[in-house]
C-alpha cells in the first residue's frame, strides 16, 4: 500500500495549480474554476479513485491556508482507508490515526458532521485525541479542521486540512474546502456507479456467451456423437453433473476438441 | 412522459421475481406505439446481437434477415447505439438504399414498409436495441416516439437490475428460452464438427449458403440439425 501510494502521489505531482511547482501564478478565480473543473472530471477512462482523491489533497493546499491535507475513505463494510495526502508526513499520520482509531477523520465520519477547528497544543485536544494530538504536534502541525465526504445522507469519507501557523482556518475558507470535498464526493460516487453498471454489463455479456457456447456445443456433440440435439444436451450435463463440472467450461471444452473421450466418442457397441 | 398504459406494464415488471429478464408485454407496447411488432435484441459490450423477446409474425424473419446479410437498422443499433427511423424502406431516395445495399428491396419483400430501431443503452454503455416495424409506411408520431425512448430507458433499467439480481443470486440471466436464434447455434456447433472448423468459420458457411440461396437462417439451420442438408468446405451443398 505505501509504495502504491508513492507512486500514485508521484503520478499527483503532473497536477500543477499556481506557483507551487514553479509554474506561472494563476490569478485565484482561475485557480478556483481549475480545482472545480478537475474534480468534476471523473468520467474519462483509466479513472483512479486514488490520484483523483491526491488531486483534492494537493488542491486543497494550493487554494486553503492550509499546510497539509489528508483524505480518508471508507469501504462498504464501514473501514476507514488511507486514501490521499499532500505529503508523505500528513499521510504517516493519516495511517496512525486509522491504526488508533482515534483523530479528526474518525469523528468526522462517525458523526457525519465537520469537525470544527481543534488546535492540538490544548488540554482538550490531548483528552479528546490522547495519541493522535501529540503526533501531530511532532508532525509540525498547530491545528486541525474536518470536512465529510457526503452526499446526502452518504458519508464516504472524510477530508483532513492541517494547519502549521497560529490560528483557526478562516470560515470562508472552510466553506470552500467543504465545496472541494462535496464536488470530490459526487466525482467517486458517480465513478462508483458507472464501474457497477460496467460490472454488470460484462455480467450480462459473460451469460449471453455462454448461452450460445453451450447451443453451439450441443450441436457439435449430436454430430460426434450421432445424435440429435436434445439427446446431446442431456449427455452434456449428466457429464458435467459427474464431474462437478460448469457446464459453459464443459461446452468450450467440447467445441475445442478437449473434452473428455468418453464425452466426445459414441461408445462402442 | 411515458404511455399511462405502458407505465402500468412496466410497474407490473418491477415485481417479476422469477429467474431471468421478465417477459416483456411487448405485443401491447407495439399496439400503444402504432406498430406491428417490436423485438428486444441483446448486445453487451457490441457483442453480435441476440433476439431474445419479440413480438409480431415478421419480427423473426426481420432480424433473419439482417442476420444473413449482416447489416442492417437493428444491427446498428444494438452494436453501435444508432437510432434508426425508417419510415418507409420502399423509398429509394432514403439513405438506407446507399448504407445497406439489397437490404431494404429484402424487408419490403417481407411485407415490411417501416423500421425502427431505438438504442437500450445506459448513458455509453450498449446493452442491445428495441426494433419495431410497420406494414404500413409512414413515420412514428412525436408522442409514439416519445413513449418508445420511454420504454427504451425503462429496459435499460430492467436489464441492468436483473443482471445485478442475477449475479447475487447465481440464477442465470437469461432463462429458457431465451436465445431465438438458438437453433442458428446448434447448426453452427454441428457445421464446425463436420468441417473440423471453428464455429466463427462455420456461421460464415451457414450465412453464405442462407444468402446465397435467398433463405432464412433459421430455415437453413433447421436443415443442417435434421440431417437434410450437408454443406462441405467447397461452398457445395448436397441434401
Amino acid at each position: 500500500m505505501a509504495t502504491e501510494n508513492g507512486r500514485l502521489w508521484e503520478g499527483g505531482l503532473r497536477i500543477t495549480l499556481g506557483g507551487e511547482w514553479g509554474m506561472p501564478e494563476l490569478p485565484r478565480e482561475e485557480q478556483l474554476a481549475a480545482a472545480f473543473v478537475d474534480l468534476a472530471d471523473t468520467l474519462v477512462q483509466d479513472f483512479d479513485v486514488i490520484g483523483f482523491l491526491h488531486s483534492l489533497a494537493e488542491h486543497c493546499v494550493a487554494l486553503l491556508d492550509v499546510a497539509a491535507a489528508g483524505v480518508l475513505l471508507t469501504t462498504p463494510g464501514g473501514q476507514l482507508v488511507d486514501a490521499a495526502a499532500s505529503d508523505e508526513r500528513t499521510r504517516q499520520l493519516e495511517l496512525a490515526s486509522i491504526e488508533w482509531d482515534e483523530g479528526p477523520c474518525r469523528d468526522c465520519f462517525r458523526t457525519k458532521r465537520q469537525v470544527p477547528n481543534v488546535p492540538f497544543a490544548t488540554e482538550a485536544a490531548r483528552m479528546r485525541w490522547p495519541r493522535f494530538a501529540p503526533r501531530a504536534l511532532e508532525a509540525g502541525f498547530t491545528s486541525v479542521v474536518a470536512a465529510p465526504l457526503r452526499l446526502h445522507n452518504q458519508v464516504i469519507g472524510a477530508l483532513n486540512l492541517f494547519r502549521d501557523q497560529p490560528g483557526p482556518l478562516d470560515d470562508s475558507q472552510l466553506r470552500l474546502g467543504q465545496a472541494l470535498a462535496d464536488t470530490a464526493t459526487i466525482g467517486v460516487l458517480q465513478q462508483r456507479a458507472v464501474s457497477e453498471q460496467m460490472t454488470v454489463t460484462a455480467q450480462l455479456q459473460t451469460a449471453l456467451d455462454s448461452r450460445i457456447i453451450i447451443e453451439q456445443a450441443k450441436g457439435y456433440l449430436a454430430h460426434r456423437r450421432e445424435t440429435g440435439v436434445e439427446e446431446a444436451f442431456s449427455l452434456m450435463r449428466r457429464h458435467a453433473r459427474d464431474r462437478q463440472m460448469r457446464l459453459t467450461e464443459l461446452a468450450r471444452q467440447v467445441l475445442r476438441g478437449t473434452a473428455d473421450p468418453s464425452l466426445l466418442e459414441r461408445p462402442r457397441q | 412522459m411515458i404511455h399511462p398504459v405502458m407505465a402500468d406494464y412496466l410497474r407490473a415488471l418491477g415485481t417479476h421475481s422469477g429467474p431471468g429478464l421478465a417477459p416483456l408485454p411487448l405485443a401491447a407496447c407495439a399496439d400503444m406505439l402504432g406498430l406491428d411488432g417490436l423485438g428486444l435484441l441483446l448486445a453487451p459490450g457490441a457483442r453480435p446481437a441476440e433476439l431474445v423477446q419479440s413480438s409480431g409474425e415478421r419480427t423473426l424473419a426481420l432480424e433473419d434477415l439482417q442476420r444473413v446479410q449482416g447489416q442492417g437498422p437493428s444491427l446498428e443499433a444494438a452494436c453501435h447505439g444508432a437510432l434508426m427511423l425508417l419510415p418507409d424502406v420502399a423509398d429509394t431516395s432514403a439513405f438506407a438504399v446507399e448504407r445497406w445495399p439489397g437490404l431494404p428491396g429484402a424487408i419490403e419483400a417481407l411485407d415490411v414498409r417501416a423500421v425502427f430501431a431505438f438504442p437500450v443503452r445506459i448513458g455509453v454503455i450498449a446493452l442491445g436495441a428495441l426494433i419495431g416495424h410497420r406494414t404500413r409506411p409512414g413515420p412514428m408520431s412525436t408522442d409514439e416516439l416519445a413513449d418508445a425512448f420511454g420504454l427504451a430507458d425503462t429496459i435499460a433499467q430492467i436489464i441492468i437490475a436483473t443482471a445485478a439480481h442475477a449475479e447475487a443470486s447465481h440464477t442465470l440471466v437469461l432463462d429458457e428460452p431465451g436465445l431465438h436464434f438458438a437453433e442458428v447455434h446448434q447448426a453452427t456447433g454441428m457445421l464446425a464438427a463436420q468441417l473440423d472448423s471453428d464455429c466463427d468459420h462455420a456461421l460464415i458457411r451457414l450465412r453464405g449458403h442462407a444468402f446465397s440461396h435467398d433463405r432464412p437462417l433459421l430455415d437453413v439451420a433447421r436443415d443442417v440439425l435434421a440431417r437434410r442438408l450437408y454443406l462441405d468446405d467447397n461452398g457445395i451443398a448436397s441434401n
